[in-house]
């Protein structure tokens, strides 16, 4: 057993994907096929945002990890100088 | 040596098993863990030695080393201690020099592993014939005390992108309580070129090439009781290096 | 062959199929929708397996043992093994 703030980080880590994947299913794969006046498109953005909001993320990600290696990297270039 | 190896060979049921211990620093420790190797071989009738391979800590580990094996006798302790600290890969080339076991079990002897768990490594070495058992953390009953959210969240993301990246067929990559065939960990040690967490990645994913086939245990792992382990920035880096260069060239 | 060179084999599959599709480059005729749908696949899927592997990972932090139970038995036995190396003389 993990301990309870554990399980709920983690639960809600399962919950917010599913509730994602969900979504961006719906949007992505669903929408076209219904008809252009339906109630459901309001609640969605118009479809060239499916696209350009996940880009973005993966920018943001990318750009995070490259930041954090250089960060490390270049802590560890400092003290030693040897190479 | 050829009438002693059959010697031993006869014993029991002819299976010897030899514990490499790679010690730095480890004289709070290392009584401990001989004493529970000693208790649970002893309760489950295997035949054993335990290899001490000190790199010249400066807490006197060797010291505390020799006088147990004052205790235990020499046939059961076996110093092999090196000048300096050298890797874990060469640590296990040197250990094994001089194990006359047929099999080797690899352990930290810091506490992280407990003895309880070899009967059951050596129980499911048998079941399938493995040519390794591996110690797990991450299925069944295993698991970890001591770390906490952050600890947790990491070594799952990194053990996830491992297993995607080159489904090694083993859940536990960077665990390095096992116990192999001799011959295999011969095999492996001399292949394998990386250091630190990678090392025992390396040896999965080699073992994997090499078609030998893997068992796994559940272990409750029990982090440093004394002292400390770390998981900085650095750790993530290099893990993630060694990672890419496993992906690129396996 | 390197798991490298298998995940460039699979994604340049993969991304075949979908060109195929995307731009009816077989002349397939296929509807408007379809290929509107088929257009974005490839961030689809991006986004689905970073969904999978977001569950995944905290699924397995939520079911993570603590194991407090193997703590607590590692130190009875500590105190157990202290006790008895310290008779068979043991100078710690």
């Amino acid at each position: 057993m993990a301990t309870g703030a554990d399980q709920a980080v983690g639960m809600s880590l399962v919950l917010f994907s599913l509730l994602l994947f969900t979504y961006y299913t719906v949007w992505v794969i669903v929408l076209p096929f219904v008809d252009a006046r339906h109630v459901l498109h309001r609640y969605f953005l118009p479809r060239e945002y499916s696209v350009i909001l996940p880009g973005v993320a993966a920018v943001l990600l990318l750009l995070c990890i490259g930041t954090f290696t250089a960060v490390i990297l270049w802590k560890n270039r400092k003290p030693k100088k040897t190479d | 040596m050829a009438s002693r190896k059959s010697l031993q060979a006869n014993r029991a049921n002819g299976d010897k098993y030899s514990v490499l211990l790679p010690t730095y620093n480890e004289r709070e420790n290392l009584p401990l863990i001989v004493w529970l190797l000693v208790k649970y071989f002893g309760e489950s009738g295997h035949d054993y030695e335990i290899i001490v391979i000190d790199d010249g800590s400066p807490d006197g580990t060797l010291e505390v080393a020799e006088q147990l094996q004052k205790i235990y006798g020499d046939d059961k302790m076996l110093l092999r201690p090196r000048a300096k600290k050298l890797g874990l890969g060469t640590a296990y080339i040197h250990g094994m020099k001089h194990a006359t076991g047929n099999f080797i079990i690899i352990m930290d002897a810091d506490l992280s592993h407990h003895p309880k768990f070899i009967p059951q490594f050596i129980k499911k070495q048998k079941e399938g014939d493995y040519d390794l058992v591996s110690g797990t953390r991450y299925q069944g009953s295993g698991g970890v005390y001591g770390w906490d959210l952050r600890r947790k969240l990491i070594s799952r993301g990194a053990n996830f992108l491992a297993q995607v990246l080159l489904r090694p067929g083993a859940s536990d990559l960077t665990g390095s309580f096992r116990l192999y065939k001799k011959k295999v960990l011969e095999s492996l040690v001399e292949r394998c070129v990386s250091k630190g967490y990678v090392f025992q990645m390396e040896m999965i994913v080699r073992a994997r090439q090499l078609n030998y086939t893997v068992g796994e245990v559940p272990i409750s792992f029990v982090d440093r009781v004394y002292g400390e382990s770390k998981l900085g920035g650095n750790e993530i880096v290099s893990y993630a290096k060694g990672l890419l260069t496993l992906f690129a060239t396996t | 062959m390197t798991k490298l060179l298998q995940w460039l084999l699979g994604v340049s599959l993969l991304g075949a199929v979908w060109a195929l599709v995307a731009f009816d480059l077989l002349e397939l005729s296929l509807p408007r929708t379809y290929r509107e749908v088929a257009w974005p696949i490839p961030l689809y899927l991006l986004v689905s397996f970073g969904c999978y592997s977001l569950a995944t990972v905290g699924y397995r932090v939520a079911t993570f043992n603590d194991c407090n139970e193997a703590a607590s038995e590692l130190h009875e036995q500590i105190k157990e093994a202290k006790e008895d190396l310290r008779k068979k003389g043991l100078k710690m």
